[in-house]
């Protein structure tokens, strides 16, 4: 067998097969007893998660029920192959993910995605960053999804590793929904793309560390056609509506072989593939090659014989190829068939069952120990932290990304982005909104995987509940190094145990998601990276509120109020002002989360709210920054309430991220005030947006010079 | 008044567009690349995509359909308005019912934002916001062109040459624009400018 089968696997194998496997089934092994398709590693810790009120979470995507429609959404990564070539690694990501969202016969309407890079000051990580960024935009925008949120985190942690982890929305009634399953004696047609040698193995290549020479692993990244995709789309969403059509799967991941297989074991019948059958590409291509291949821009419907017709004119009508590859039967076996000889047949309960790890017990290293036991002791004057703050990769606008991206393709998109935390859709279908957010922090979960991936699920839940949306569900990627080493398998664990607990305290479940390991290359990998992608609602008779200031408008803090004692292990000022991580991180108030919720809402209702902000990456004056200089609007405060505080303790204050808090506006201090006495609200009054300038405790900043930093800086540092 | 809004295998503003008409007083229908006649339609509207991928070049295969074939004689009959937005402008461009080309950006890049630009037509000028998304947007023609331009950019997204946005033909009975108007139409996020354009071209119909 293949040298990257572990020797323990290959003996579980042989003993559940009840003989040795053949060469071709060797390669079937490979692929589906993968990390990437197997989930080996992760697949007992996922069945941890909340899944309570989902809607069908064991599909290609889950998603959540509003009305009588079904929002699905899902997050996907295509890290290793963004390394070696980031443009096809970037669009073939996303060709992936809106595949899973149209199986269910749900027509795909935005794309988010979370990027993680090294800072942008190598030609090697420019090119990653602008190859990755022309790849979303040529391929999402060409399909006609418009790509509506999502983030940008930089942190030389993903120098040569970077994360693409994309996500997809659809919208389906639920009454049209189709499922994966097969079921007995139907046939089974191969539509799209012609099968070919491009990502041929590449479950296999993405469930490994990356190898040192990258031209080799080039081979096993897929290449995609987002003119095609379209087709596919259009085409996939008529056969769906087809009376005798039952069942639909994408080819992704060890293509046709992890589709087949799993749309048969899930139906639990037997399915028979005849080679033959298959439109290829190219001659000379072995059978298991044709089970491999990755070729991009393919779908596998299982139908009635009566649907055949139908479903052939439907595909020339697009202009796509399309093939009967096989037929499904009463039985549990995958049987491989050429030119009339049985080539391989296995049970299916072997094939797509793998062995799983067992990743408990695990333990907190010495390490991560030290670090979170750390005491930052660093320091700078406030002026130049105020600066350096201000031109941080972290905190500038993402302008230069989203221009890219087509935001409004479509007619749902409601919001420009950066105008609230979130993207969002009309979706008059049911006369709502509905917005999504996605959310990283890399820096908590290292120091504590437990409260860093409580804190990253919450920032999410603030960003919708700020643009006035009620949570529904979430998806979650979790990109992470290798499972055997024992500080990954600590995180792994306790990020999942975290997000369990938060998803169960805010009572909003899990509904896909997916796993990434072996981010890592010598001596170097990257942080826990659990990426959160949030779905909320909010009727459509109701105003999503914005971010923005405007003149006049006064500024509140409402929730946690930061301290010198106050934890703020894992905050962004720490690692770029200090080049320090450490420390205790803060655990969110789940009671005064709530609280905060139904306070934004009220004071939305009761129009006394102007606009509002979650209190995220560089605390309380990295937000106002922020909101300040999108607005272009200058402010007057007092933000440091500690008496004789030095500047050390001033920085923590200023920049500090501890949990549960908002920043919100008013035009109506007096109304405003009262609420807050009345209804026990913990509040602190910041200042007015006035003037052209950001003054505070003393200081002075203009803001003209401020903001062109925030508008211009990554522009400057990527197109140089 | 009834509008046709063409559909290539690629096309993906249809939807928006054929609201927009409608929200304006048209009855509409989705024709497709193999329409050989158009004569019932009293105008013809190319919306925004990617026809066929773009892969050669924005517009290059549109313009060996059926359908191009039927817009030259639907021109020829003087029957009624043709107009082109963004990938449809392109496609006009390419087909030769427009004059000059839309080619790659200054930047290089795909460009989706807000932008502010000045219509003047019939002797009204006016300042407009409308999005543009495309990475094929600079328009270039040698020669001048000028008198046939209604709408100009005001911050010039793609370098295209004079400012152009859009322009019709020597008759006014073609028009095409990079801008996406039915982008600007339906929520004030993104104002309701573009109903200035379709506004003209109501008026162009009225006019006969």
């Amino acid at each position: 067998m293949s040298s990257s089968v572990d020797e323990n696997l290959k003996k579980e194998i042989e003993k559940r097969l009840k003989r040795t496997p053949n060469e071709l089934e060797n390669h079937l092994f490979e692929a589906l007893w993968s990390e990437h398709c197997g989930y080996l590693h992760s697949k007992k810790q996922l069945k941890k998660l909340n899944f309570k009120g989902s809607l069908l979470p064991d599909e290609n995507s889950g998603g959540v029920k509003i009305g009588n429609h079904g929002v699905f959404f899902k997050v996907e990564s295509h890290n290793h192959p963004c390394a070696i070539e980031p443009y096809q690694g970037a669009a073939t990501g996303i060709g992936g993910i809106i595949r899973d969202i149209l199986a269910l016969n749900a027509r795909p309407v935005a794309l988010l995605n979370s990027l993680k890079f090294a800072y942008p000051d190598t030609k090697e990580t420019k090119h990653i960053i602008n190859g990755v960024t022309k790849g979303i935009s040529d391929y999402g925008n060409s399909c006609g999804i418009s790509d509506i949120a999502g983030e940008v985190i930089f942190d030389e942690c993903y120098k040569d590793l970077p994360l693409v982890n994309v996500m997809a929305a659809g919208l389906a009634p639920l009454d049209k929904v189709k499922l994966s399953a097969f079921r007995e004696d139907l046939e089974v047609v191969l539509l799209g793309s012609a099968t070919g040698l491009d990502g041929v193995g590449g479950a296999a290549f993405a469930s490994k560390k990356l190898a040192k020479n990258k031209n080799e692993e080039k081979i096993h990244v897929q290449i995609g056609d987002p003119f095609v995709k379209k087709l596919l789309i259009e085409a996939t969403l008529e056969i769906l509506d087809l009376d005798g059509v039952v069942s639909c799967q994408d080819c992704g991941a060890a293509g046709l072989l992890s589709s087949t297989s799993e749309m048969a074991y899930k139906g639990k019948c037997s399915f028979e593939l005849e080679l033959d059958k298959v439109h290829l590409a190219q001659k000379n291509i072995e059978p298991w090659q044709i089970m491999l291949s990755e070729t991009q821009e393919r779908m596998v419907f299982a139908l009635k014989k009566e649907a055949l017709p139908e479903v052939f004119k439907i595909a020339q009508k697009y202009e796509l190829e399309a093939s009967c590859i096989g037929r499904t039967f009463k039985g549990s076996n995958y049987i491989i068939k050429k030119d009339s000889k049985i080539l391989s047949s296995t049970p299916l309960d072997v094939l797509c069952n793998p062995y799983c790890y067992d990743l408990e017990p695990v333990f907190e290293s010495d390490e991560i120990k030290y670090l979170k036991d750390k005491k930052c002791e660093l320091f700078m004057d406030i002026e130049t932290a105020v600066e350096k703050m201000a031109s941080s990769y972290n905190l500038v606008s993402r302008k230069w990304f989203y221009e890219q991206w087509d935001y409004l393709v479509g007619g749902r998109s409601y919001v420009a982005p950066e105008s609230t935390g979130v993207g969002v859709l009309k979706f008059e279908e049911e006369n709502c909104f509905v917005a999504f957010c996605m959310d990283t922090n890399p820096l908590m979960c290292a120091l504590d995987p437990y409260l860093g991936s409580q804190n990253t699920l919450l920032e999410s839940y603030r960003n919708l509940v700020s643009s006035g949306f009620e949570p529904l569900g979430f998806t979650n990627c979790l990109n992470f190094a290798s499972p055997k080493g024992d500080d990954t398998k600590y995180s792994f664990v306790k990020s999942i145990e975290g997000l369990r607990d938060c998803s169960l305290k805010l009572n909003t479940p899990v509904v896909s998601g997916n796993v990434s390991f072996y981010n890592e290359a010598k001596d170097k990998k990257i942080y826990p990276s659990v990426t959160v992608g949030m779905c909320g609602f909010l009727d459509i008779n109701k105003p999503v509120i914005k971010s923005g200031f405007a003149m006049q408008d006064e500024i509140y803090l409402i929730g946690k109020m930061i301290n010198k004692n106050s934890n703020v292990g894992g905050s962004l000022y720490q690692k770029e002002l200090l080049d320090f991580l450490g420390g205790s991180v803060d655990e969110p108030d789940f009671e005064l989360e709530d609280i905060l919720k139904k306070t934004i809402f009220s004071l939305r209702d009761k129009k006394i709210l102007k606009s509002a902000v979650d209190v995220s990456k560089g605390g309380i004056l990295g937000t106002l920054f922020r909101v300040l200089c999108a607005s272009n609007i200058g402010f007057v405060g007092k933000l440091i309430n500690e008496e004789n505080a030095d500047d050390k303790l001033k920085l923590k204050l200023l920049f500090g991220e501890i949990q549960t808090r908002y920043i919100i506006s008013t035009q109506n201090k007096k109304e405003l005030e009262s609420y807050f006495v009345e209804n026990n609200i913990p509040y602190l009054y910041l200042g007015k947006c006035i003037g052209d300038k950001i003054k505070f405790d003393g200081y002075e900043f203009e803001l003209a010079k401020l903001r062109e930093k925030y508008l211009n800086l990554l522009q400057n540092a990527l197109e140089d | 008044m009834k509008a046709a809004v063409v559909v290539f295998l690629g096309t993906n503003c249809q939807v928006e567009t054929k609201a927009a008409l409608e929200a304006y007083g048209f009855e509409t229908k989705y024709v497709d690349s193999n329409t050989k006649n158009l004569d019932e339609f009293d105008c013809i509207f190319l919306s925004g995509g990617f026809s066929y991928g773009d892969y050669l070049r924005s517009g290059r295969i549109a313009k060996f359909t059926p359908l191009v074939e039927s817009l030259y004689s639907y021109v020829e009959k003087q029957r009624g308005v043709i107009a082109g937005i963004c990938n449809g402008f392109q496609i006009l461009c390419e087909a030769h019912l427009l004059p000059g080309a839309l080619i790659e950006n200054d930047c290089l890049k795909f460009v989706c934002k807000n932008t502010p630009l000045e219509l003047d037509f019939n002797g009204t000028k006016k300042k407009i916001n409308l999005p543009v998304a495309h990475r094929e947007g600079k328009y270039f023609y040698r020669g001048d062109v000028s008198e046939f331009v209604f709408l100009r950019y005001l911050k010039n997204p793609n370098g295209s040459k004079d400012n152009i946005a859009g322009l019709y033909d020597n008759k006014k009975r073609i028009m095409g624009l990079m801008p996406h108007p039915e982008r600007a139409f339906f929520n004030e996020n993104f104002g309701f400018d573009g109903r200035e354009i379709f506004k003209i071209i109501k008026d162009e119909l009225k006019r006969g």
